[in-house]
């Protein structure tokens, strides 16, 4: 009886034992994908299903994630789209992925049809029916991009975006900062502000209608809110100190700032219903540059109150503080990631700067871009990517003008966004309505 | 007196014999001293012990044979060559003839004695000749049989590492890592292989889907699926004489190194 139990014990490990093997190496490319122009009828509809195809493979090529073939290689130019498409012809091209549909115009809006089919597993991954105006139809290339990008990575797009910044113009002695706004790719860029007096520190409301910012008019600083669907500006009231960085909470009812009162600076909160303000540091030094968790429910900070610049966050139920920055040199700017797993921050160390992120304990920090000046680091809306602006020492010794860059969080795939003007302090929406 | 040493002497004896005694204990517990040896148990494929053993094996062959040859060094290494021999002696003969023609009868039994000889040799060479091609076809039957015993010891034989490692390093192209994706180092993705004889998938299926509903595993998923499904993977560099081994194979698609 008792050999029979060790029997039984033993019987389904030696008989149907099945060879394991663990693959724990693979290679960061990005994906090759297949975009073909929408079907369409129409010269009118050819071209905007050009102009559509040009951004979608514009978006996802800069994401660095995905590498859209030439069309040359291509056997078929265009798949009907109620048919599988050829895949053993689409294998050869070495495309992973395959985007085709159809768009027609019908009372000058734009409907469009599209699939994204798996060429290896020969399955569909995703067919949707979307419906616009015409004058739209980059709005949805952006829209199209987005989904593309969420069913192949599992995150959430953030092509239907945009940036605000601070663009400088003129000399260095007599520089005019203006607010400025334009599409994550580089399109649609348009003034806030006429430059008569000098704006900082731009943040994007959660519902990215609104930007909060920082404005010296005769040498006071005020924050301003400009609504971007108005045009109109309100004043936040006037503090009594130096404020500093302003950002929004993630339900949007709330700001958190450092306001600078009798040479202390500490961080305060204000209701935006009723602007009644609440300190939330209490300490004789330096706490500044504040950023919500997407919870809410903590703030990340920066402070001296070890003897050097660190970086903390504390807790706004119990108040509780905790260092979270140990490594050498001094920290600074933390900003929380959208998907609240990491906190993106700058470095000041040798006498170089650096763009670094670490997850919220603190842990596995690892450098992202270094540089002879980096600042201002901002997310993108899915926590992917990092916006900040850059100097670099040229040759014969000066400073470069500062340029707006973006950085994969893996620190692969630095990109320069495209702006008229020299650009500072960027600040990255949510994904637009 | 002899009371005080009496006692003494007792006392003194009593205390030797339990020293004696305990000593006696000591020794007995030392003969039950474990002492505990830490070993270290190491799963070592079967294959890498038989190549070994093989090599020894063609190593011994290889001295015996060695052995051999140094019995019969002239039939090996020096293989007189006939028609060149018998046009040197007729090269002779006809020399012989011209200079000495009363010594022809002599010649002529010695060129006799030594076709003989030579004969005698030929004779000696194919014997010895015979005699190695059986011991070569002895040899073979062994080799056939050893050959037959080792793959009948193969079939479910494990991969040896470098063997595994070659399947690592082909998905080492094939598999794009979704890095970056958020907490992607805290899933790990198995599929489950069915393989032809060729090492050609010809079906493939996530074991742990009941995790498809996270987006992060379903990406991770997919992406490893997509692996398998890959040109230059869907062939799997296996031995063929394994087939038993690997015909079903689970691949574990494990980020958390790369991504650490």
């Amino acid at each position: 009886m008792k050999n029979f139990f060790i029997f039984l014990f033993f019987f389904p490990v030696t008989c149907f034992a099945e060879l394991r093997i663990d693959i724990t190496q693979g290679n960061m490319d990005p994906i090759p994908l297949a975009i073909l122009e929408f079907n369409s009828l129409d010269s009118e509809s050819n071209e905007i299903s050009s102009n559509i195809n040009s951004v979608i493979s514009g978006n996802l090529q800069k994401s660095g994630l995905f590498s859209i073939l030439p069309k040359k290689i291509f056997f078929d130019l265009s798949v009907p789209f109620d048919k599988k498409p050829n895949f053993t012809d689409w294998k050869i091209t070495t495309a992973q992925g395959l985007v085709h549909g159809k768009l027609n115009i019908k009372n000058e809006k734009l409907n469009i049809e599209f699939r994204l089919w798996d060429v290896l597993t020969q399955k569909q991954m995703v067919a949707q029916k979307l419906t616009t105006e015409k004058s739209n139809w980059r709005r949805i290339a952006h829209v199209i991009s987005d989904i593309i990008y969420q069913r192949i990575t599992g995150e959430t797009g953030y092509f239907d975006s945009r940036i605000v910044y601070i663009s400088e113009s003129g000399p260095k002695s007599k520089r005019k900062k203006r607010l400025a706004i334009i599409d994550q790719d580089g399109a649609n860029h348009k003034f806030l502000t006429d430059g008569s007096y000098l704006a900082l520190t731009p943040r994007f409301s959660p519902a990215a209608q609104e930007v909060a910012y920082l404005s010296y008019n005769n040498t006071i600083p005020r924050i301003f809110i400009l609504d971007l669907d108005t045009g109109n500006q309100k004043i936040l009231g006037d503090f009594p100190g130096m404020t500093f960085s302003p950002r929004y909470s993630p339900d949007g009812k709330k700001l958190v700032m450092s306001l600078a009162r009798n040479g202390n600076t500490d961080i305060y909160e204000m209701n935006l219903a009723d602007q009644k303000i609440k300190r939330l540091t209490f300490y004789d030094g330096i706490d500044t540059a504040p950023s919500y968790s997407p919870d809410g429910d903590f703030i990340t900070f920066e402070s001296d109150r070890s003897g050097s610049q660190k970086i903390y966050i504390m807790n706004l139920k119990t108040k509780k503080i905790k260092r979270i920055s140990f490594g050498k040199g001094k920290y600074a700017t933390p900003v929380w990631s959208p998907r609240g797993d990491l906190i993106a921050f700058t470095k000041l160390l040798g006498g170089e700067f650096y763009i670094g992120v670490m997850y919220t304990d603190g842990k596995g920090e690892r450098v992202v871009y270094k540089s002879y000046l980096v600042e201002g680091p901002s997310w993108s809306p899915n926590g992917r990517v990092i916006a900040f602006y850059n100097q670099n020492k040229l040759s014969n010794g000066r400073i470069s003008d500062p340029k707006i860059k973006m950085i994969d969080l893996t620190g692969i795939n630095l990109r320069e966004l495209v702006t008229p003007s020299d650009g500072s302090d960027p600040a990255w929406s949510g994904l637009l309505p | 007196m002899t009371q005080g040493l009496f006692k003494s002497f007792l006392l003194h004896f009593f205390i030797i014999f339990l020293f004696m005694y305990g000593a006696e204990i000591f020794k007995q517990n030392k003969r039950f001293e474990i002492n505990e040896i830490p070993l270290e148990i190491v799963d070592i494929s079967d294959q890498t012990i038989n190549k070994i053993e093989n090599k020894k094996a063609v190593k011994k062959e290889k001295k015996e044979k060695k052995n051999l040859s140094g019995f019969q060094p002239p039939i090996i290494k020096s293989k007189p060559k006939p028609p060149e021999f018998k046009k040197k002696e007729e090269k002779k003969k006809v020399t012989k003839k011209q200079n000495d023609k009363s010594n022809e009868e002599k010649q002529k039994k010695r060129v006799d004695s030594i076709l003989k000889s030579i004969e005698k040799i030929k004779s000696e060479k194919k014997l010895t000749k015979e005699k190695e091609k059986e011991k070569e076809d002895l040899l073979d039957k062994k080799e056939i049989t050893e050959n037959k015993n080792l793959k009948s010891i193969k079939l479910g034989e494990k991969l040896t590492i470098s063997e595994k490692d070659a399947i690592r390093r082909q998905f080492y192209r094939c598999w794009i890592v979704p890095a970056g994706a958020k907490n992607i180092k805290d899933y790990k993705v198995s599929i489950k292989l069915k393989l032809n004889k060729d090492g050609e998938v010809i079906n493939s299926t996530i074991i742990n889907k009941s995790k498809m509903n996270n987006r992060y595993f379903r990406t991770l998923a997919e992406s490893a699926v997509r692996a398998v499904n890959h040109p230059d993977c869907k062939k799997l560099k296996v031995p063929s004489k394994k087939y038993e081994t690997w015909k079903e194979t689970i691949l574990d698609f494990d980020p958390s190194v790369m991504i650490n």
